[in-house]
């Protein structure tokens, strides 16, 4: 028997735990990849907050969450609920919903640098043509904005799918309850349905969080410039550049492990609020 | 307090009908019972008295006012389901003071009519828990306390008691009946099962098919049922209902089988005799049936017998303890005056 698991359990092993335990090893060391690496205590750790790629990457990725978590959540859940109905082709609005989740960010990057470019994106085309001054979307006051919108569009798939299933899962007797008593739109919403998702609704939270603080593919796609750099660098991005450009692959470590306690902490705040709040049924 | 009228009443889905003009009339005050197997229509009914569901034709009054085209909220109805719908995230207070709070009651008033309902159903020491913490009869009553704080003219129970065991479905139907002369109120009740709607209603409507096939007091329907489906229907066991042919007074069953017959009809008959109106006779009795006992089940305050005789099949119960065991020849004799007839062709009684 084990010996059928072993392949598996040793990929698990090495390559789930091995790298965590390998990444928290050389973050307490000075390494550039070629040279031996030397032991360097805790230096790297007390080091961040002077690294300027670092601290801008943590801004910025802070920034993004704070408007990516609660407008992929809200629009996601609208969305879900105008599909949640027994419509003739729901089914080929659904797939459109999902078509981005499933597309490769990159390609699809490649396609909103064409949409948001400056002189001849298609949204300024737009804008230009309705006698409006055309906007430097990917620029230093806007690229936030541009960067949450593709994001929160790619991951409204992802999202429909959890509430939908969370949706259909109400019974309908709570709705026709709700009807006798005499509840509007806005009440069945308010005291029915969104209390009926809670469960969902922190569980799309933790996966939105954790994504928001993962972000890479569009915003490097959206914000490179030619020298490698990015105008909106974020925590993955810092990790990426600091190991692989920098090769100080010690500081890089450090930056992964600080990311990775975020995203602990943020998880079991959740946790903590869905015990407090979000008693499910 | 209010009378409800149903004048014929039709639903269809597209362009299957499911039902087929239905008309009857609850008093002001009335306990009516819908019964019906599955698929009947009863709940569907239910539903569009209350609203949930559109009326494709004929109407629906409440209080001498014709509701097709009002909304549920305004209908002065309050609806007790099947799974009890009660909101998992409330406590029992909170649910049975919602509508007062949709309506927009002050705190104070709500307070005071879930105080009252809660005592009157039992529910004071449970009003702060959640409804899982509850019970299948305790989450019932929280479901009868969440209507009567309405307190509405109307009150439609869809199938209320069927999620629970049977003695406690018991205990709920004397229940449900003391709240209701308590209250006075008007109250539809949908069952398929013809046991409660025996025991709890004033007036029973049965339907099949979309169809209502007699309305009337629970008694009147065992004694005089107006076709075979009714007399099959209402009563437990089910009436015994035989093939055969009528003529010259007597009832032809088999080759080997004939029953006196206390009415002149004649050609292809559906005779009924309800097992309780069966009674043991020595083998050989005039008017006997003959019958070899197979299967015989006493639960201590009656035995019921299902017997063949030759083809037929009759089932047979006695209130007393006879020596009967499986295997047994025995002989039965419709008790006089009991039995009843109906027209092969049309189902419909003839005597």
């Amino acid at each position: 028997m084990l010996a059928f698991l072993l392949p598996t359990l040793l990929g698990l092993i090495l390559g789930t735990f091995g790298s965590i335990f390998a990444t928290i090893g050389i973050s307490l060391t000075d390494w550039d990849l070629l040279t031996p690496a030397i032991p360097a205590g805790i230096s790297n750790y007390t080091d961040l907050p002077a690294d300027r790629l670092f601290m801008k990457s943590l801004v910025n990725t802070l920034a993004f969450s704070a408007l990516y978590v609660p407008l992929t959540i809200v629009v996601s859940l609208a969305v879900a609920m105008g599909m949640n109905r027994k419509l003739w082709g729901i089914g080929a609005f659904r797939v459109a919903y999902f078509l981005p989740t499933v597309s490769s960010p990159t390609a699809v990057g490649l396609l909103w640098t064409w949409i948001y470019a400056e002189d001849h994106g298609t949204l300024n085309a737009i804008i230009t043509a309705m006698g409006g001054n055309p906007v430097s979307w990917l620029g230093p006051k806007m690229a936030l904005y541009s960067v949450v919108a593709v994001n929160v569009w790619g991951a409204i798939g992802g999202g429909m799918i959890i509430f939908l299933a969370g949706l259909q899962a109400i019974p309908r007797d709570y709705y026709e309850v709700a009807k006798l008593d005499g509840a509007t739109a806005w009440q069945r919403l308010r005291y029915v349905t969104l209390p009926a998702l809670a469960p969902s609704i922190f569980f799309q939270a933790v996966l939105t969080t954790i994504n928001a603080f993962q972000a890479f593919d569009y915003i490097y796609i959206l914000t490179r410039i030619g020298n490698g750099n990015s105008t909106m660098p974020t925590l993955v991005f810092s990790i990426y550049r600091t190991g692989f450009r920098f090769f100080r692959m010690g500081d890089a470590a450090a930056q992964a492990v600080v990311l990775t306690a975020i995203i602990f902490v943020m998880t079991a705040v959740y946790f903590h609020l869905q015990k407090r709040w979000g008693e499910p049924a | 307090m209010a009378q409800v009228s149903i004048r014929d009443l039709e639903k269809a889905y597209g362009v299957t009908k499911v039902m087929h003009g239905v008309s009857f009339d609850v008093a002001d005050g009335e306990f009516v019972a819908l019964v019906g197997p599955s698929g009947c229509g009863k709940s569907t009914l239910l539903r569009m008295i209350a609203g949930l569901e559109d009326i494709s034709s004929g109407t629906v009054s409440i209080a001498g006012r014709v509701v097709n085209e009002v909304e549920p909220k305004e209908r002065d109805i309050a609806m007790v389901f099947q799974n009890y719908a009660l909101y998992p995230h409330m406590t029992v207070r909170e649910n049975m003071g919602f509508s007062l709070k949709l309506r927009g009651g002050a705190k104070a008033d709500i307070a005071k009519s879930v105080g009252v309902a809660a005592e009157v159903l039992g529910l004071t020491p449970y009003l702060e828990r959640m409804p899982k913490q509850l019970s299948g009869g305790q989450r019932q009553r929280v479901a009868m306390g969440r209507a009567i704080v309405r307190q509405p003219a109307v009150f439609l129970f869809d199938e209320p008691l069927s999620n629970l065991d049977a003695a406690l479905r018991v205990q709920m139907r004397a229940e449900i009946r003391a709240l209701h002369e308590r209250l006075g109120s008007t109250s539809i009740f949908v069952t398929h099962d013809q046991v409660e709607a025996m025991t709890m209603a004033d007036r029973i409507v049965v339907m099949r098919a979309g169809r209502l096939e007699q309305a009337g007091a629970p008694l009147d329907l065992y004694d005089h049922p107006e076709n075979a489906f009714v007399a099959g229907f209402i009563g437990s066991p089910a009436m015994n209902l035989l093939l055969g042919q009528a003529g010259g007074g007597q009832v032809k069953l088999s080759d080997a089988l004939t029953l006196p017959l206390e009415s002149a009809a004649s050609g292809a008959v559906l005779y009924g005799i309800r097992p309780e109106h069966l009674e043991l006779v020595p083998i050989g009795t005039s008017g006997s049936i003959t019958a070899t006992a197979n299967v015989v089940e006493s639960t201590g305050t009656a035995m019921f017998v299902g017997c063949n005789s030759g083809e037929l099949t009759v089932h047979a119960l006695f209130s007393d303890r006879p020596q009967i065991k499986r295997g047994d020849a025995i002989g039965l004799r419709p008790k006089p005056g009991l039995s009843h007839l109906f027209s092969a062709e049309t189902q419909q009684r003839i005597g």
